[in-house]
């Protein structure tokens, strides 16, 4: 769409917001957080947001305004608010991409900005980003009043400082992103979903999230859809039975004016400039919806040939010590289908007593697997071993909770201080209105950490029994998941500097309640980072298709990973195989330089992780017997003769 | 002076009455310890102390706790070198008190 627009004339802008972006990769160029010309094409730009870079030069130039409002505001002195603006802040990056956006699309540079954003969970989270601002220039509006107050009351009278310019802005720039985000006449946003049952669902969950959000979606983009083949191929026409079925169900979810389009499964992954021209050529143009499949086959599902030499079983992916075993990946490679078979798998060998399957992806696939509705209480799985319980995080629940004990926990401390210092209603009404305005600031992926905690706590009992042995997470796609394991190292500082201030002034308002609380999230906290820490107790799995931006993204998943010392012991190569027909043929070849390549590059590595290779389904496993028929056909790519080691 | 004496002993009075306070709760309330252990596991969480240093400061919170438990239970004999403020006696002399 970014490469048609521009060359229709318009200045263009494609900005990636996803944390893991694939944006450089389908370019071929590569990219920074700073717009950058895109070669071969004129009026086309295009930058990976870097969100925290992008939000500590927002704080930046306005830091010495920040604490001032802070001092004035709290009881906190200079130190204290010091210390705390020098922390990361968790959780950022939905609040950083709709900053730089608001800043590129006021920079009248652009005619148009074309937004590859983040997996469904966490864009869904990026439309509630303006009520946020809104909510910060709020608080600090509150924290700026009884400064007036004062000011007020000596001087007689109150003008305009540089502090409330700082609040009108950012309750400008609030207003701006809403619009940005709300306005069909200047904003509209494209779907783009798959033809599988699955990718259906979620898309059904996001367009409700969506219209319910005043969201206008004006297309839905199928793509990768299977052509007919002029030759027999039972893969091909599993596929398009699949996908025909899918379309169905879609058709049913969309609105009159969400147009669908349709672009078809290419030979090779359209990178670069030419073939991206072709791909928004094709969404120009109205396609035909694809024709109905018509079939004598009664098989439930087709499993694409994938002819891989293997050798030996499988390497475990949870040893005897193993607490926590994580799958993550790029959005749509599969990742919950392989969580879901590798749980099956290891609680079926019953050397764990109790194994918990848990999903920490916004945009929850769990019960789409599994064909069974699921929760946010464990439970067991029609049909599945005794001793596996499933669970889908609401990570809403959770923080809901823990903000009630903080809120109490802040009255009495508001009270204490009232008690303590004798001043009257209106300023004690005023102090607990500000600490409840800073904690109902607290940034999206905050609730995820909290249900973390809550499921770590499960598995490190500190007495008796652990109800759980081994906890499976089926996690948000890569960068969110990234996010996740280093959110408990950020949010620790943040618990620890506020645990400090309130002992400094405990012969004051002592730490009651509100010490009780930072201090159970602390002790969670260090559990949590103590295990992600301990490779012997926490693994990662990826999932990858035989692609080039998937591998790419998987690379530079495993090298994150690998840098936090967290073990990475296998990469599973996802729906491998194809069908008999010419085209399949190609396909094949495609898939099995792409499985090299990624190979090759997993085994520069000292100790890299093993290549497992589990076989296309049509129509993806579903239920219990399917993924445990799944998982027996999952294979391990023996490694190179004389691999390269670093 | 009538004004000023009064004054005095109302202050007197007053920071007597806040000595009586303190150690009561010293010596009867629990609160003040538990908020006391809390702030120290506080501060071993925040590497502030030592393990040994928290241990010890437990422990001795532990016996004042107990001690305190025991004479609400009205079980323990009154240790030698505690006492306890049953009231104060003050004379004041001048015309203006008689």
């Amino acid at each position: 769409m970014g490469v048609s627009a521009a060359r229709a004339g318009h200045r263009t802008l494609i900005v990636s917001t996803d944390p893991a972006p694939s944006l450089g990769d389908a370019l071929r160029q590569p990219l920074g957080a700073s717009p950058r010309r895109v070669k071969g094409i004129s009026r086309l730009e295009a930058v990976e947001v870097d969100a925290p870079a992008a939000l500590e030069r927002w704080i930046a130039a306005r830091r010495e305004l920040l604490e001032e409002m802070a001092l004035r505001g709290t009881w906190l002195d200079r130190d204290d608010v010091a210390r705390l603006l020098r922390l990361s802040l968790p959780g950022i990056d939905e609040i950083a991409a709709l900053l730089e956006l608001a800043d590129f699309s006021a920079s009248g540079k652009y005619d148009c900005l074309i937004v590859d954003t983040a997996p469904t969970g966490h864009m869904l989270r990026m439309l509630a980003m303006p009520a946020l601002l809104g909510g910060m220039a709020r608080a600090f509006d509150r924290m700026q009043g009884r400064h007036r107050i004062l000011v007020n009351a000596i001087r007689g009278g109150w003008t305009h400082d540089a502090a409330d310019v700082l609040i009108d802005s950012i309750e400008a720039q609030a207003g701006r992103m809403d619009a940005i985000l709300h306005d069909p006449a200047t904003s509209t946003l494209a779907w783009v979903t798959l033809a599988e049952p699955m990718s259906v669902e979620e898309t059904r969950d996001a367009l409700k999230a969506l219209r319910d959000g005043r969201v206008a979606v004006n297309r839905i983009v199928v793509n990768r859809l299977t052509q007919a083949s002029p030759q027999r191929c039972s893969w091909c026409s599993a596929r398009r039975r699949v996908e025909q079925q899918a379309l169905g169900r879609l058709e049913q979810h969309r609105l009159a004016g969400e147009s669908l389009a349709f672009l078809p499964a290419m030979d090779r992954e359209p990178r670069g400039l030419p073939a991206l021209t072709r791909i928004g050529r094709l969404l120009e143009r109205p396609a035909p919806a694809p024709r109905p499949v018509r079939t004598t086959s009664t098989a439930s599902h087709t499993v694409a040939r994938a002819p891989i030499a293997a050798r030996g079983d499988l390497p475990p992916l949870a040893t005897a010590n193993t607490k926590l075993l994580m799958f993550g990946g790029k959005g749509g490679v599969g990742k919950t289908t392989c969580a879901a078979a590798a749980a099956l798998r290891i609680a079926a060998e019953r050397r764990r007593p109790r194994v918990l399957l848990l999903s920490t992806d916004p945009a929850h696939s769990l019960a789409d697997v599994f064909g069974q509705p699921l929760s946010d209480t464990e439970r067991p799985l029609k049909h599945g071993p005794a001793n596996l319980f499933v669970r889908e995080i609401d990570a809403r629940r959770g923080f809901a909770e823990l903000r009630g004990r903080f809120a109490s926990a802040i009255d009495a401390l508001v009270d204490r201080l009232a008690g303590n210092s004798g001043v009257g209603n209106a300023a004690t009404r005023h102090d607990r209105e500000v600490l409840q305005d800073l904690f109902d600031l607290a940034p999206p992926g905050v609730d995820e950490l909290i249900a973390v905690i809550e499921v770590t706590d499960a598995i490190l009992a500190t007495g008796g029994e652990p109800p759980f042995d081994l906890v499976v997470i089926d996690s948000a796609p890569t960068g969110h998941a990234l996010r996740l394991l280093e959110m408990p190292g950020l949010a620790h500082d943040w618990v620890k500097a506020l645990m400090a201030i309130l002992l400094k002034y405990q012969s004051i308002v002592g730490v009651g309640g509100l010490g009780e609380v930072l201090l159970r999230l602390s002790q969670g906290l260090r559990r949590l980072r103590e295990l992600l820490n301990d490779p012997a107790r926490t693994t990662f799995v990826a999932v990858t298709r035989p692609a080039a931006l998937p591998h790419a993204e998987t690379l530079r998943l495993v090298r994150r990973l690998r840098a936090a010392s967290i073990s990475v012991p296998a990469v599973v190569v996802n729906a491998m195989g194809t069908g008999t027909c010419t085209r399949c043929g190609r396909e094949a070849r495609v898939q099995q330089r792409e499985l090299a390549t990624l190979a090759r590059a997993l085994d520069s590595h000292r100790a890299g992780p093993s290549v497992i290779v589990a076989p296309g389904w049509m129509p993806a496993p579903a239920g219990a017997a399917d993924l445990r028929r799944f998982a027996a056909q999952w294979r391990l790519r023996p490694r190179q003769a004389s691999p390269r080691r670093r | 002076m009538f004004i000023l004496d009064t004054i005095l002993i109302g202050s007197l009075r007053f920071v007597f009455d806040k000595i009586a306070t303190a150690v009561d709760t010293e010596l009867n309330d629990d609160t003040h310890l538990r908020e006391q252990l809390l702030a120290a596991q506080m501060r071993l969480e925040l590497d502030e102390i030592s393990q040994g240093e928290y241990d010890a400061l437990e422990a001795g919170i532990h016996d004042r706790l107990r001690a305190i438990r025991e004479r609400q239970q009205g079980t323990a004999a009154f240790p030698p070198g505690e006492y306890k403020i049953t009231g104060i006696d003050a004379t004041f002399e001048g015309d203006e008190h008689q």
